[in-house]
């Protein structure tokens, strides 16, 4: 289940971070977000790394940028390199499968297109949208 | 290996023992093609082991792979054919009936050669056919491949290994075809016995060694691909297995015998392989699903350092480790210790960190890192579990619970199968690690560093930071806060770049933490400084920081004697919004007043009393005031939190290519890097107070939470081109400072002093001499007043330029930057010469209060040119003078007279009346200049006549002076052309050419001699005679006759004559053969020639008369 997602603009600057640990600056969310910011390293790597075929511009999923013993982060980056790394929590109970994530993305990709079709928004600011919100939370609240 | 598969060797044991040095090498030495049912083709290399063939160990059981006899030999060396009828051919019978009896079909007899009876037997055998090899072939056929094989007996001497080598090729053939027989057949038995696990007796741990087998067998093979894929087929199969006995909540009986195993968890170790068919711990069952998960990594690891990809090893490691975890977790079988688990995956990490170490080589060093980078990191985490689990943190003592807990856990690990080794082996090391707290923290430590530097080799730098912050944690907890700092420091560098701000305030307070501690105030100050006004944070939090900030600073106030130092940066704590230098004039002089106007936003909870606001300036050199400063600017540093500028993009015009650009001006900004190498650091000791005298100030400003505005005034005093430095505010002791060097405001100040200046404007039309004329002159005042009653002097080089006046009076003052124009009334005189062009003079002014001068080059023209000629007829003199128009403007002329030298009359030949001249218009006149005796040449005469500008009614008197060398006429020349007889010239005919030359008045020349000279046009004349002669006008007259013939027709010019003086040599150069006799032409008026364009009519010739 997804407890953790950042939206990254191209700058590495955090446009949009979420967790769902209580209180949200308590120490576990903090370990989300250590986590969330580390996973960039990995972003960069295969963003740059450019092997014909396997860095496909159409693919925007990175897969698996890498797993802790109970989490594993994914992420996904857009053409303009926005980054979306989402944490999910393990558990061999729960089964998670590769299309339930490419929907996520592609959901949060949508909603990020609509917040910064916004007149109002400033690029490169914080994300404040309760549309955007409620992306969010449905993927939260979902397993 | 042990998997190789066994080959028995039967008929001559002792021939096969002798050969075998020689056979059993070969059998591996090279690839054989595998050819497999649906098209898999692989190159092979097989081995066999050969051992002798013995009856009772035949077996037809084919549900192993491993110990099996795959090919059964039979070797002679049988040379001859009765005895092979005898004997051998009977063994073999025996042998094939023992094979057939114990279902084996693969046999393969060989047929050694002696070398030394190999030519004759060979031909033997070709004419009669009966050698032993033929007969064996012929009494035990084979039906796909060939079963019968022979060769030479291979010998020192002889180097020629073909037969040796074809034997060898057959060898294998037959193995191979044995070989791929089984293999099918146990491939078709382990897909049964996949299909079946849904059967409750069905055992993974028993399929698992099935499929090992296969996989060792294609192992020895050389297919480590396939012997992977086996391995992989196995991996998949045991996780979906967990997978769904954890969805179901219930586990096959061998998933139940493996979890119930909870106090085995084995150190894995690639060296403890578990020999071919060996069941290791699960022998009797006894085995732990950790023990399966290791022996199956065992197993991979091995095949992917034969496949040489040890990176690959790393890489896998870590999910199969994690995996497997999450198996224990999620079937609820935790071991019976906590942090048992953890131990064993960290003995893992390690071993495999130990084993890949060794193949590190430099061409896999990139790759290799980025895996072995994640295994340390997670060999930390676990490590560190185990600690905090164990009780060896730094701040932590371990009770006795924990160290019977330490003990269990090395217990379980089991004993380190690499004892004995010189390096660290991996049990050995947890087993340290665990042994004591300070161990613990030694080892700790060591892994922590080899991950951070691993992964700052791989370039993930936030991972290393990360690790760097763990450590750091470490180090606070251990007391030994100095340690921390740094990486806390670093850790936030990156935060406050990357603007993750829930990560900056965290590491923040961690460094608020460390500097309380050590007691660094200045940055314990500014850190809470940076969190009072930090927006993220609450109110509550904020206004903790910010009673924190109002204490530090009493108390800093008190102990810290050098207050200088505490400046800090605007950074974060205030920003400077605007900056707007104000006047009451666009331009700044001496005495302007000047205010600076700052918009300043305090991030604050309160009003704050700012003890001052400054903001110094420098002036900046002569050479770079011109707009464009042309120092070179320093590397921009772009401070922590901001953002980067927005590109300030301008249109530019090139002048040259007549084209239009886009620059951008800030350029340097908004491409600066942004590397971890060139933050900014929060730190004050950067910061340097611009001291300067010429600074803008306000003093006790009060600062709002919020926007401010504070407005500084200044009075020019100086002039000089200013640059804005810095904005300082002093709150108490404290100050801060926004450098400005970069800033994208407008921070120059030009002070501005300007000399006055003088420019000329010419008028649109020309300028005419001898009339007066007007310029302008503009006088623009610079950035001083022009008093009252000063003047500008004017002045030319030129003395034929007149002014009105001689200086212009400046009646009333000029303002500062005011312009007044005067005009300037100036006449150019007319010159003895002129040429239509005119002439150039220069204008001066100058100003001397400012010492400037300006000057400029007028043209005159002349509004008419006059010209004079002098004619002659014989002895009367006539001068005509002509005036002609040059300037479009109309000019009447009237009584042109002449100022004749005393004996020298002139009288006009008409009298004038007033006419009126411009460009294209002319008038002459003729005067009869008359004397009455000798009149002394060179004759000067001057010339005036009135002239009236009629446009402006200027009138003026032109006067010249005409220059005349010779007034007499000398000699007359009378030229006639002459027919030889009566009537006219004619063509052809002779005639004759009369010359005489008069002298009209004595020459001054006395007993001169006259040079004489004929010019005829030769198309027209022939000459017949001398053209040229010398004379002497002895005493009057001078004749001569030429004779010429016509050689046209119609009237023909006379021939001219050309006088010359004739000078002949002097007596001096009389021996000089080279002396010359000289010319000397008459002046103007000296001749006339009364023969001028007379002509003579030739008519058509005589004889043509008389038709």
């Amino acid at each position: 289940m997804a407890v953790a997602l950042a939206l990254i603009n191209k700058d590495n600057s955090p446009l949009y971070l979420r967790t769902v640990a209580e209180p949200a600056n308590g120490e576990v969310a903090h370990k989300l977000l250590y986590m969330l910011h580390t996973s960039l390293d990995v972003v960069e790597e295969k963003v740059n790394s450019s092997v014909p075929g396997k860095n496909d511009s159409r693919d925007l999923c990175l897969g698996v940028l890498y797993s802790l013993d109970e989490y594993k982060l994914y992420g996904y980056v857009t053409n303009t390199k926005i980054k979306i790394v989402i944490i999910v929590e393990l558990g061999v109970a729960v089964q998670f499968r590769d299309n339930d994530l490419r929907n996520w993305f592609n959901r949060l990709h949508q909603a990020y297109t609509e917040v910064i079709s916004n007149p109002f928004y400033v690029a490169g600011e914080e994300i404040k949208s309760k549309k955007f919100e409620a992306v969010v939370n449905d993927i939260m609240r979902k397993q | 290996m042990e998997a190789k598969p066994l080959v028995t060797y039967a008929g001559k044991p002792g021939l096969f023992e002798s050969l075998r040095e020689a056979v059993c090498p070969a059998v591996s030495a090279e690839a054989t093609e595998w050819k497999r049912s649906l098209g898999r083709t692989k190159n092979v290399h097989i081995d066999a082991n050969w051992v002798p063939f013995d009856r009772d160990k035949l077996s037809a059981n084919r549900e192993t792979l491993l110990n099996r006899q795959y090919l059964h030999t039979f070797w002679t060396d049988c040379s001859d054919s009765d005895e092979y009828r005898s004997t051998v051919k009977q063994e073999i019978m025996v042998w094939m009936a023992d094979l057939k009896g114990k279902s084996q079909w693969d046999w393969f007899i060989v047929v050694v050669e002696d070398n030394s009876r190999k030519t004759p037997a060979k031909t033997t055998s070709k004419l009669l056919k009966s050698t032993v090899w033929d007969k064996i072939r012929n009494d035990f056929p084979s039906k796909n491949i060939d079963r019968v094989s022979t060769f030479v007996r291979p010998s020192r001497s002889d180097k020629n290994a073909s037969s040796l080598n074809s034997f060898i090729g057959q060898f294998r053939i037959a193995l191979l075809h044995a070989l791929n027989r089984e293999i099918g057949y146990y491939e078709d038995k382990l897909r049964e016995k996949r299909e079946a696990r849904n059967q409750p007796a069905w055992s993974f741990i028993d399929f698992y060694f099935m499929q090992e087998q296969l996989a060792f067998v294609l192992e020895t093979m050389t297919l480590y691909e396939d012997a992977l894929v086996q391995y992989d087929e196995l991996d998949a199969l045991l996780t979906q297995f967990v997978i769904n006995a954890a969805h179901e909540q219930e586990s096959p009986m061998w998933l139940q015998n493996l979890t119930d195993c909870k106090d085995s968890w084995r150190a894995l170790c690639m060296k403890s392989v578990c020999p071919v068919g060996d069941r290791g711990p699960f022998e009797n069952s006894r085995g732990s699903l950790l023990d399966l998960r290791n022996m199956l990594l065992v197993r991979i690891c091995n095949i992917l350092i034969l496949l040489c990809r040890p990176w690959e090893m790393a890489q896998r490691v870590l999910p199969y480790i994690q995996n497997a975890q999450l198996e224990l977790k999620s079937l609820g079988a935790e071991l019976t210790r906590p942090g048992a688990v953890d131990a064993w995956a960290l003995a893992a990490f390690l071993e495999i960190l130990l084993v890949s170490e060794r193949y590190n080589d430099s061409t896999q060093v990139e790759c290799y890192s980025l895996h072995t980078a994640q295994l340390w990191a997670h060999a930390r985490l676990k490590m560190k579990a185990l600690g905090q689990l164990c009780g060896l943190m730094p701040q932590a003592t371990p009770s006795s619970e924990q160290i019977h807990l330490v003990v269990n856990i090395l217990a379980g690990l089991g004993d380190d199968p690499r004892s004995g080794e010189h390096e660290m082996s991996p049990c050995r090391r947890v087993s340290e690690a665990l042994s004591s707290k300070e161990s613990f923290m030694r080892h700790y430590k060591d892994i922590c560093e080899i991950a951070m530097g691993t992964f700052k080799h791989v370039g993930r730098l936030r991972s290393a930071r990360l690790i760097g912050k763990d450590l750091a944690e470490f180090y606070l907890e251990k007391d030994e806060p100095q340690m921390a700092v740094q990486f806390l420091q670093d850790l936030l560098k990156m935060y406050l770049m990357e603007q993750w701000v829930p990560l900056a305030v965290e590491t923040q307070k961690q460094l608020l933490k460390c500097y309380e501690l050590l007691s660094y105030d200045l940055l314990y100050l500014h850190t809470v400084l940076l969190l009072a006004t930090n927006s993220w944070l609450d109110q509550m939090e904020r206004r903790h920081f910010f009673d924190n900030v109002l204490t530090t600073k009493d108390r800093l106030a008190k102990s810290m004697k050098n207050k200088q130092n505490l400046t800090f940066a605007f950074a974060g704590i205030f920003s400077l919004d605007d900056l707007e230098v104000e006047s009451n004039s666009s331009i700044l002089t001496l005495n302007s007043n000047v205010t600076v106007k700052l918009t300043i936003t305090s991030n604050l909870l309160a009003e704050v009393k700012m003890r001052k606001v400054a903001v110094p300036c420098a002036e900046l050199g002569k050479d770079s005031g011109q707009g464009h400063r042309m120092m070179p600017r320093k590397p921009i540093v772009l401070g922590p939190g901001s953002r980067r500028p927005p590109p300030q993009i301008t249109i530019q015009h090139v002048n040259q290519s007549n084209s239009v650009g886009l620059v951008c001006s800030n350029q340097h900004q908004v491409l600066s890097r942004q590397d971890s190498a060139n933050l900014g650091s929060p730190s004050s000791q950067d910061i340097v107070r611009v001291k300067s005298d010429t600074l803008f100030l306000a003093k006790d400003i009060y600062l709002a939470p919020g926007q401010n505005i504070i407005k500084l005034p200044f009075k020019t005093s100086q002039w000089g081109n200013y640059e804005l430095r810095q904005v300082v505010m002093e709150w108490d002791h404290l100050g801060f400072v926004e450098e400005l060097e970069n800033s994208l405001l407008r921070t120059k100040v030009d002070i501005i002093q300007e000399k006055c200046k003088l420019s000329f404007e010419m008028p649109n039309s020309e300028l005419l001499a001898g009339v007066d004329q007007v310029v302008q002159l503009t006088l623009h005042a610079g950035s001083q007043a022009i008093a009252a009653s000063s003047s500008v002097t004017l002045g030319s080089p030129s003395s034929a330029l007149l002014f009105g006046e001689d200086s212009i009076n400046i009646l009333e003052e000029i303002p500062a930057f005011g312009t007044r124009t005067f005009s300037i009334s100036l006449r150019s005189d007319f010159c003895d010469q002129w040429t239509p062009k005119g002439a150039i003079h220069e204008l001066q002014a100058s100003a001397a209060w400012d010492d400037v001068k300006a000057s400029v080059r007028l043209r005159f023209k002349p509004p008419f040119v006059v010209t004079h000629k002098l004619h002659s007829c014989d002895t009367a003199k006539f001068l005509q003078v002509e005036v002609v128009g040059h300037s479009a403007e109309i000019f009447s002329i009237k009584n042109p007279r002449f100022e004749c030298p005393p004996g020298l009359r002139a009288r006009i030949l008409a009298e004038v009346e007033p006419f009126k001249v411009s460009a294209g218009y002319s008038n002459s006149f003729v005067w009869q200049l008359e004397s009455d005796g000798d009149v002394a040449v060179p004759l000067i005469l001057s010339f005036s006549l009135d002239f009236e500008w009629l446009e402006h009614s200027q009138t003026g008197v032109y006067s010249a002076s005409f220059k005349l060398d010779a007034f007499k006429t000398l000699y007359s020349i009378h030229a006639t052309v002459e027919p030889e007889s009566q009537g006219h010239c004619k063509v052809d005919a002779v005639c004759k050419l009369n010359i005489r030359i008069k002298r009209l008045s004595p020459d001054g020349d006395e007993g001169g001699q006259i040079h004489l000279e004929v010019l005829v046009d030769p198309s027209m004349w022939a000459l017949l005679g001398k053209n040229s002669d010398v004379f002497s006008v002895e005493p009057r007259d001078y004749t001569s006759s030429i004779e010429m013939k016509p050689l046209v027709r119609g009237f023909l010019p006379v021939p001219q004559i050309r006088l010359m003086r004739y000078r002949p040599p002097s007596k001096a150069d009389a021996y000089n053969e080279l002396a010359e006799e000289k010319l000397e032409p008459f002046l103007p008026g000296q001749i006339y020639n009364w023969s001028r364009a007379s002509q003579v009519h030739v008519p058509t010739a005589a004889h043509s008369d008389g038709k």
